[in-house]
């Protein structure tokens, strides 16, 4: 086999695992809510994954150049698998964590190792973000959640099918948001030709389909039994933050804005019923994730 | 065909609230039936009485295995399923305390007593058509409440009904002080039967309390 069929292969592997696995974040709020049939709402993922591939993921390729210069198919395909094994460990022992937080602790790991010219201002702005996105996600959903419980609609149905209505579109949008970061990523890595995006879009349809089913039951039903005001306030933010993020070609996880705009919700309350345990292993997982990859990276 | 929006603009809660109101229609009938029975208590009034309530007990059994499968399939938030089923449990058991009542009406038509003891029914009779009427008014104010868009709207609904079920709760413990101090000059069947019905009827008023508190909870969730 070539290096640039592992390439292909890693990245195919990569979207397809990370679309199916992500689609509950994108929308598990609008299926575990009723709005949308499963099947819908898979759909809706893909499209969405694919628009935001196409139209913004090629931004994304500044950070692969900053974070593995001068990469050949060989520190590619290294890059791709890696963050592959780590994502799949991941799964199996049912820590969430990040492919974006894995793939660039690789990537940064396999620089530092071959002594490749690392971006270093690029890698703390990334880290920085890291640590800015969950609190300014926690903040905003607080802040917008207590004004909207402020609010007294004076139609309830009409709300209703207002939240309904822009909870569709929000999915949707965080569905392109993950599309253009995180697989945009990914094809970067992978070099965005016509091979590596075709196959990225196939798998982009593909995982949701075949890997995003006992996520989507888990993750519809449990994590996601939000109101409409706090899935919608929850993925507005999540939404808002990516894309600001993929404007700067800074990797940024879904996962992670959402789940620190969901303990946001929580914490909004005046009475607060959050597990606090859950969330502690989720922030486990944004540190474990990075220096998991950047070690194996280093190593390689 | 499952690829679709679902209900999207029909809203899966509003829905579920219209049936509801299905159910409370057949307890505002077999209340009104139950209210005859009660001002004829002789001849063939008690049974065809009897009979109505049955049937609309049958409907609403129907109508809430109907819903039932509608919420748990349907456009429904899952934060809200279990008060939405809590909501058609209460009002299709307001049904089945109606046709308990008319039953027991029923039964103890046929039992005869002497006349002393037969001299106390009036007076409890009035109490419990009292508490009939409450109960008609308070069903009255639940169908409204099903049917509002407006929270304010509806939380002041809920005051009208609770007011009311307090006065169903005077009533019944007035009832049962009549009850304990005439229980030496009544056969024990009449205790037991008044007894019965002052709590069945007094259930129907706590239960359009419970459902008109969850159709508060319900729509302060969902849109808030």
């Amino acid at each position: 086999m070539q290096l640039w069929e592992l390439v292909s292969a890693g990245v195919f592997l990569a979207v397809a695992l990370v679309s199916g696995n992500n689609l509950s974040a994108c929308v598990g709020t609008a299926i575990g809510s009723g709005v949308v049939s499963r099947r819908f709402g898979t759909a809706l993922g893909a499209a969405g994954y694919v628009t935001g591939l196409l139209v913004q993921g090629p931004n994304m390729a500044l950070a692969a150049q900053a974070l593995l210069p001068n990469q050949s198919d060989f520190t590619a395909s290294a890059a791709l698998f890696v963050t592959v094994v780590v994502f799949v460990f991941g799964m199996a022992a049912r820590v969430p964590l990040s492919l974006t937080m894995s793939l660039v602790g690789t990537l940064a790991g396999i620089s530092i190792a071959g002594r490749l010219p690392l971006d270093h201002a690029f890698v703390l702005t990334v880290v920085a973000t890291w640590f800015l996105a969950p609190v300014v996600s926690i903040a905003a959903t607080f802040f917008l959640l207590r004004s909207l419980g402020a609010f007294k609609p004076k139609d309830i149905w009409l709300t209703v099918r207002a939240y309904k209505a822009l909870l569709i579109g929000l999915s949707f949008f965080t569905a392109y948001t993950l599309g253009a970061n995180t697989l945009g990523l990914v094809v970067a890595i992978g070099a965005f030709s016509p091979l590596n995006v075709a196959l990225a879009v196939s798998a982009a349809i593909i995982g949701p389909v075949y890997f995003s089913r006992a996520q989507l039951t888990r993750i519809g039903r449990d994590f996601f039994s939000l109101r409409y005001s706090n899935a919608l306030v929850t993925l507005l933010a999540s939404t808002v933050l990516v894309e600001l993020a993929t404007l700067f070609a800074i990797p940024l996880s879904n996962t992670q804005t959402l789940s620190a705009g969901v303990f946001g919700a929580g914490v909004s309350y005046r009475r607060k019923y959050i597990s606090a345990r859950s969330f502690l292993v989720v922030v486990v997982g944004w540190v474990v994730a990075p220096l998991l990859g950047f070690l194996i990276g280093l190593i390689l | 065909m499952k690829f679709r929006i679902k209900n999207f603009l029909a809203i899966g809660e509003k829905k579920t609230f219209v049936e509801i109101l299905e159910i409370v229609r057949l307890a505002e009938k077999a209340n009104a039936s139950l209210s005859g029975m009660l001002a004829n208590p002789g001849g063939s009034a008690l049974s065809i009485g009897n009979e109505d309530i049955r049937l609309l007990e049958k409907k609403s059994d129907e109508i809430t295995f109907r819903i039932k499968g509608d919420i748990e399939n349907g456009a429904v938030s899952s934060n809200i399923l279990d008060n939405l089923l809590a909501c058609v449990d209460v009002a299709d058991s307001i049904v089945d305390d109606y046709y308990y009542v008319s039953r027991e009406l029923n039964r103890m038509a046929g039992v005869r007593f002497d006349g002393s003891r037969s001299e106390h029914t009036a007076d409890f009779d009035a109490s419990l058509t009292k508490m009939l009427k409450l109960a008609a008014d308070a069903l009255a104010i639940l169908e409204t409440s099903l049917t509002s868009d407006g929270l304010e709207k509806i939380h002041e609904l809920r005051m009208d009904i609770q007011r009311i079920e307090e006065e169903g709760d005077n009533i019944k413990d007035a009832g049962f002080d009549r009850l304990y101090a005439m229980a030496s000059e009544m056969h024990y069947l009449q205790f037991t039967h008044f007894s019965e019905l002052l709590h069945k009827f007094d259930d129907v008023l706590d239960a359009c309390e419970d459902i008109s508190d969850l159709v508060v909870t319900i729509t302060t969730s969902i849109s808030r």
